[in-house]
């Protein structure tokens, strides 16, 4: 490859690197794809009736839109991460969030909001809370501000700017641009969110060295002070997933934990060459349960570990397995595993970033032999 | 492979690859998420071909082209690329970086959409061919006119040696 071949590959590799929210991913697309095949069918069935009105003269039984599906309700199911016992708060020691992904420095107050997701990774910690009455609220800790404002990337497409943290069109008014990182902002003052959706931002230090933003929707502000309010940073939480690695590669860790019980809906503008128009996201309130650990194997390569449960009843149960590793059925794509045998979910792990090596089976064969899967993916208060 | 198997375990490297066509993270994003949903109504089809994710890939270059093409008519494309840091912020191998990915995102789409398959999805230029439907010729013609672009602008000597 010659100098100019390494520039072009490193200059794409950068622009394309980034998380990227598979299970939301599905969702939308799965959400979408149902709706484009209603409108054809209903399509299909105005033309035959059509038809049928030009005199036909026949009897036509025209194929009427398929019944749109139920709106879902999400689930009652609460759950709060355990707490962490022994372990200091954010407000003792702040250089300690995300640092340790089996770990959320930061609790919330059940009575007031209830976490539907949670995410420890790379120095950020955040959740997503159930207010009540179908409202949201986002909460991203760090230890520096940077991180806060760009350290994840589910919460940064919603409600902050980009991953290089520069002003683009769906920031926040209180956003300085350049200065998107400064310190002073975190100074307790709300701020409406933008200017096409009714959403509301804090920013404040609980203790010097410890940085929070907090998102929610409303008339008003007063939303994301009771989101605020609820938090608590002087306890730490465990970032239980309903799935569980016990065993890693030589040299292994699991370096991200990542959990969401159920969607709620989150309007989303999207910003197009300078433009902002107001859409509503795609993914609305939902019942399934997303989890994704990452394990960092040796040799900067990573193994997402993703786990995605329907309880809906026409949820498949996959069962087409090639190959049998560590005593599991397991349907082997040469690059991406998928884990058979689990009612209504999908189990996957496999190799995502084409500028890494490829994980060998050895590394697969131990994480798919250390899997632990709750015995109720439906039943958060069991999870480990 | 489901459709659900399938998002899984390739929705991320599209994403990425539409990061790439696109230039602008959420757009990506909906051009995922748009060319999923169309390949969801045909999935037993496309499932049942050879190689999925090349159909996929190609659905993913066509929804961009039209797009673009839609979208030319109605908004005013700015010329810069706002999302990314100023050059500015920025140290000397970034900077480079950032400049290649300045002179790549203003390259004619076929251009780009050939240099993204082959340097970052590091495709053969027959595969490359397959997915933009067109023939291995037209994909090395692109690369070539794209290549020297870039070593016009990026101040790189003609004799590098980068594949035609």
């Amino acid at each position: 490859m010659t100098n100019l071949d390494e520039r072009i590959a490193r200059a794409l590799r950068e622009q394309a690197d980034g998380p990227v929210d598979t299970d939301r991913l599905l969702t939308a697309a799965v959400n979408g794809g149902r709706a484009r095949r209603r409108r054809r069918r209903a399509v299909l069935g105005a033309a035959l009736g059509v038809a049928v009105l030009l005199g036909a003269g026949v009897a036509l039984r025209t194929p009427s839109a398929a019944p749109p599906q139920p709106a879902v309700t999400p689930s009652p199911v609460v759950v709060t991460p355990p707490r962490a016992p022994g372990v200091a708060g954010a407000a003792q020691r702040p250089a300690s969030i995300g640092t340790d992904p089996q770990l959320l420095h930061f609790g919330v107050d059940p009575s007031a909001a209830k976490p539907v997701a949670w995410r420890s990774a790379g120095q950020v910690e955040s959740m997503r809370l159930d207010l009540g009455g179908g409202v949201q609220a986002m909460v991203i800790v760090a230890a520096d501000p940077r991180t806060v404002e760009t350290g994840d990337l589910s919460q940064l497409r919603d409600i902050g700017p980009d991953k290089a943290g520069t002003a683009s069109g769906d920031k926040d008014l209180a956003s300085p641009g350049p200065d998107v990182d400064a310190p002073s902002r975190y100074n307790g003052v709300i701020r409406q969110l933008d200017r096409v959706t009714k959403g509301w931002v804090l920013r404040w230090q609980p203790v010097p060295g410890l940085y929070v933003r907090v998102a929610a929707l409303g008339e008003t502000s007063a939303e994301v002070r009771r989101a605020a309010e609820a938090l608590r940073f002087d306890e730490a939480r465990r970032c239980v997933a309903p799935v569980q690695l016990t065993a890693l590669p030589p040299g292994a860790r699991i370096s991200a934990c990542e959990v969401a019980v159920r969607q709620l809906f989150w309007p989303r503008i999207v910003n197009v060459a300078g433009t902002t128009t107001p859409t509503q996201m795609p993914v609305a309130a939902s019942d399934h349960t997303e989890a994704a650990l990452t394990v960092a194997l040796k040799g900067a390569a990573t193994l997402p570990v993703r786990l995605y449960y329907s309880p809906r009843p026409s949820s498949p149960d996959r069962t087409n397995a090639n190959r049998t590793i560590a005593g599991r059925p397991v349907f082997d794509t040469g690059d991406f595993w998928q884990v058979r045998g689990i009612p209504k979910t999908l189990l996957s792990m496999g190799h995502e970033n084409r500028w890494e090596r490829s994980p060998t089976d050895a590394e697969v064969s131990t994480v798919i032999g250390g899997l632990r899967v709750a015995d109720d993916l439906g039943e958060p208060t069991g999870w480990q | 492979m489901t459709f659900e198997e399938y998002v899984s375990s390739r929705g991320p490297a599209l994403v990425r690859l539409a990061r790439l066509l696109t230039g602008d993270e959420h757009r990506a994003e909906d051009l995922t998420q748009d060319v999923l949903a169309r390949a969801y109504v045909h999935w037993r089809k496309i499932a049942r071909a050879d190689h999925p994710d090349v159909y996929v890939r190609r659905m993913m270059v066509n929804a961009n082209t039209s797009w673009w093409r839609r979208r030319s008519s109605r908004e005013l494309v700015t010329a810069e690329f706002a999302d990314r840091p100023g050059r500015g912020d920025l140290g000397g191998d970034a900077a480079d970086r950032d400049e290649m990915w300045r002179l790549i995102l203003g390259l004619p789409g076929r251009q780009r959409a050939v240099l993204v398959l082959r340097y970052y999805e590091d495709l053969d230029d027959p595969t490359i061919a397959q997915i933009l439907g067109c023939s291995p010729v037209t994909v090395r013609t692109h690369a070539m006119r794209a290549l020297s672009q870039l070593r016009e602008r990026h101040g790189v000597p003609t004799t590098n040696g980068s594949r035609p």
